[in-house]
């Protein structure tokens, strides 16, 4: 297929969009595929998501016996469809079973509903987070920005410097804390001497405040980092002492080597799982970490069940680069993951849109 | 509507374990442990040669500029420079917040001590740089004390003015012997010495202030091994992480040298040398002893100055009398067996004198075997490094017209014609261009080994 869209698109510069996937079975298979088209265009076309190009939507299928894709290319801008193209193979239930296992609560499995890159952002980013439906807060090394997410890619709002003098750190850290009463930011990173709050009003970041210590939930001291590295300090009550590589303001963290840690009121527990450069809660139900292995082409979003996360994941999203930061939002009808990726060229936002498959 | 059945379609579900692979980034933490075959009694900066010499250079100390990929100066502790006086006058800008392991910040006032220091080292580039300062071959040479080259303009300015237009004038501070230190010794490398234990044992801790960052393991701990046998045993053990050996982290960055002795017979014949260039089968070593050489090199490797044809091949001959040949314990033991047995062929009976690699190419023996790396990654300063071994009176004017050349195509042509010069009095024989090899240990990430054959292991880190 990705030798027909090559051919197809004589010489256009080509984007792979999201995959829908009408199997009914969920899961990542729409990733999947994505992410191997994406692959097997590399060298047959030049990618881009900007500028003139054509886009190929996919849809997934199953008929009996047989998987089929479809795709639509489609010019951008203007949106002229320029071609569909089919494929069809024998689907093999022994090779790897399409019907993921769901969480033991009994969510059900789940779908990719919707998945797209950006364009490439301006630098490395330390942290994300969502904000309402389509606002995002990237925190870089020097500066924090907001952005508007739409279908077109990264809209900038509003972008503020963080304060100075920035110190020389290899590997920055950098950690957002949007507090329950949204409308203001808590900011921190390793290069910065100091904890800012803005205020997000009407698309624009003000600063209000500055502190010495990054405020916290149940850390009355507050969070700092360890001087020249990216790990954060700060005793937390159902964490502990830290160090930590990543907090999450709901009782979770990743230790320094990179271990998820849960908290609970009857003390914190340290799990085997591995995971790299971040944690998200996805809805009520679900834990997001990147997976916590050497450095490759590939990365995965791992998706643990909150209430036993030391169980295997119950869904792995493939992601072409490696995850450095993470935001999840939603609830149980709807959830929405948010991961800033590096690759070779740069970095850039990956969403995913998840949704409990219908029985 | 395009319609077409691809069967490979299914395949993106059998593929997606290998999409599964991932992505944990540099951690911060953990130790690492490297065994060299020879630790430097000091970690004073200086031009002893080895990599236990050139590890401890790149953990303690810092240069004001290093020397990219392509030879040109970059920033290290001089986050910039500029020119003026029609190219006469340099102004290096020194970066802010860089400290000494002591936590006071470099001042230009210690970038000038450090380089008055340099200037009389027995550093080859040192030579070089004060050949053009102004002041400077007095000073290095002791006839003077003032040094109008070297102007402290402020506390974050240093100005060096030379006598003439110099090409790439700033590639010699990149010389490990030209590291800044403080009033007491101290450097600016990233990490701080700790606990030495002379010739034996170094241990070092992360440096927080460091000018590019604290690096990422906390604690580096450098251990003498008895000799390259007991490598295989220390890994295995899990007492050190590194070592020099293979697999591992790898760098075509050595020239395999054979040093002929011109003033000693029975090398002092030009019929003698060419018969012993013409009796080693650079290929067989490469083959059988040396996986990853280049068979076919110049004095430098590829990566320094890509390699044009050898010229006429030596002509060959016999050679009678008795030799002794100096031989760094850093060259693989095979290879420098080969080599003798080559030698033998010829009629002579050769001697063999295990020496350090610090030492090798100063021991009074006929010849010497040596893993050889430039002093600076550049191609000009390491052939000048290099005419210093074996002084032909041919290879001079070349030399000095490839050095003087600052239009990077010229220079290039102008360092083969050089390169070749220094070749043809046979005094000076590659053998081959090999790798530098450290067997790492796995999850072990970000150590490399650069252009000098010096294992770098300021971004290392280990996986937990």
């Amino acid at each position: 297929m990705a030798e027909e869209i090559a051919a197809a698109g004589r010489g256009h510069a080509i984007e792979v969009g999201a995959a829908e996937d009408r199997t009914g079975a969920g899961g990542s298979l729409a990733l999947d595929f994505q992410s191997l088209l994406r692959a097997r265009l590399e060298g047959r076309a030049r990618l881009a998501t900007t500028g003139p190009r054509l886009r190929v939507d996919c849809v997934i299928a199953e008929a009996p016996g047989r998987l089929w894709a479809s795709a639509r290319l489609v010019e951008l801008p203007g949106g002229r469809l320029v071609d569909v193209l089919a494929a069809s193979a024998e689907s093999d239930p022994a090779l790897l079973s399409l019907v993921p296992t769901g969480p033991a609560g009994g969510t059900g499995p789940l779908a990719v509903v919707g998945s797209r890159r950006t364009s490439m952002v301006e630098g490395r980013v330390l942290d994300l987070a969502l904000v309402g439906e389509e606002w995002v807060l990237v925190l870089y090394e020097d500066a924090l920005a907001l952005y508007r997410l739409s279908d077109d890619g990264l809209v900038l709002l509003s972008r503020r410097e963080l304060p100075g003098p920035l110190a020389p750190v290899r590997f920055p850290g950098g950690t957002i804390y949007l507090p329950p009463t949204e409308g203001a930011v808590w900011v921190l990173t390793s290069r910065s001497p100091r904890a800012v709050l803005f205020g997000i009003e009407k698309g624009r970041l003000e600063e209000r405040q500055q502190a010495d210590a990054l405020p916290w939930p149940r850390a009355p001291g507050g969070l700092r980092y360890r001087p020249g590295t990216n790990l954060v300090e700060g005793a937390v009550a159902d964490l502990g002492d830290g160090p930590f590589l990543r907090l999450e303001p709901r009782g979770l963290a990743l230790t320094p080597e990179g271990r998820l840690r849960v908290g609970s009121p009857e003390g914190a527990r340290t799990l085997e799982v591995r995971g790299g450069g971040g944690v998200a809660r996805l809805g009520s139900e679900l834990i997001a970490v990147p997976a916590g292995d050497p450095p490759g082409p590939r990365d995965a979003v791992l998706l643990l069940d909150v209430r036993d996360p030391g169980r295997p994941p119950v869904e792995t999203l493939p992601v072409d680069g490696s995850v450095r930061a993470l935001s999840a939002r939603g609830a149980a009808g709807r959830m929405r993951l948010l991961a800033a990726v590096d690759e070779d060229r740069g970095t850039h936002l990956v969403v995913i849109d998840l949704a409990p498959v219908s029985p | 509507m395009t319609r077409r059945s691809v069967g490979a379609a299914a395949a993106f579900l059998v593929l997606a374990p290998w999409l599964l692979q991932a992505a944990l980034g540099p951690r911060y933490g953990g130790e690492l442990k490297v065994g060299v075959l020879e630790l430097p009694a000091t970690t004073e900066p200086g031009i002893e040669r080895g990599g236990g010499a050139g590890l401890v250079a790149a953990l303690v100390h810092e240069t004001l500029v290093g020397v990219d990929e392509e030879g040109f100066p970059s920033p290290a502790l001089a986050q910039g420079w500029t020119a003026a006086a029609g190219g006469r006058e340099w102004t290096l800008r020194l970066r802010e917040g860089a400290l000494f392991h002591d936590g006071r910040p470099v001042t230009a006032a210690d970038a000038a001590r450090s380089l008055r220091r340099f200037l009389r080292s027995p550093s080859s580039a040192a030579a070089r740089l004060a050949g053009g300062l102004e002041g400077g071959a007095a000073f290095r040479a002791g006839r003077a004390d003032e040094l109008s080259g070297i102007v402290v303009a402020d506390a974050k300015r240093i100005v060096l003015r030379f006598a003439e237009v110099q090409a790439l004038p700033l590639a010699p501070l990149a010389a490990p012997a030209a590291a800044m230190t403080g009033p007491g010794g101290e450097g600016a490398g990233p990490f701080v010495p700790a606990a030495p234990a002379p010739g034996r044992r170094l241990a070092l801790t992360a440096f927080t202030g460091h000018a590019h960052g604290r690096p990422y393991v906390d604690r580096v701990e450098v251990v003498a091994l008895p000799d390259a046998a007991a490598v295989p045993a220390e890994m295995a053990s899990g007492r050190i992480d590194l070592a020099p050996g293979e697999p591992g982290t790898s760098r075509l960055a050595a020239s395999l040298l054979l040093v002929l002795d011109p003033s000693r017979p029975p090398f002092d014949q030009p019929a003698a040398r060419q018969a012993v260039a013409a009796a080693i089968d650079r290929g067989d070593l490469v083959r059988h002893l040396l996986p990853g050489g280049d068979a076919a090199p110049s004095l430098l490797v590829p990566a320094l100055l890509p390699p044009l044809g050898l010229g006429d091949p030596p002509a060959q001959g016999r050679v009678a009398g008795t030799a002794t040949l100096a031989v760094g314990r850093d060259v693989p033991p095979l290879v420098s067996q080969r080599i003798v047995a080559h030698l033998t062929t010829l009629g002579l009976r050769v001697a063999v004198v295990p020496s350090s690699p610090a030492a090798v190419l100063a021991a009074p023996t006929h010849a010497h075997l040596v893993m050889w790396t430039p002093e600076v990654p550049e191609a000009g300063l390491a052939l000048r490094e290099l005419s210093t071994l074996a002084p032909a009176a041919s290879a001079a004017p070349e030399l000095q017209a490839a050095l003087d050349e600052a239009d990077p195509a010229r220079r290039r042509a102008k360092l083969h014609r050089a390169e070749a010069a220094l070749r043809s009095d046979w005094v000076l024989l590659p053998l081959a261009s090999i790798p530098v090899t450290y067997r790492t240990r796995a999850g072990i990430h970000g150590a490399v080994i650069d252009l000098s054959g010096r294992l770098l292991l300021e971004n290392a880190w280990v996986e937990p």
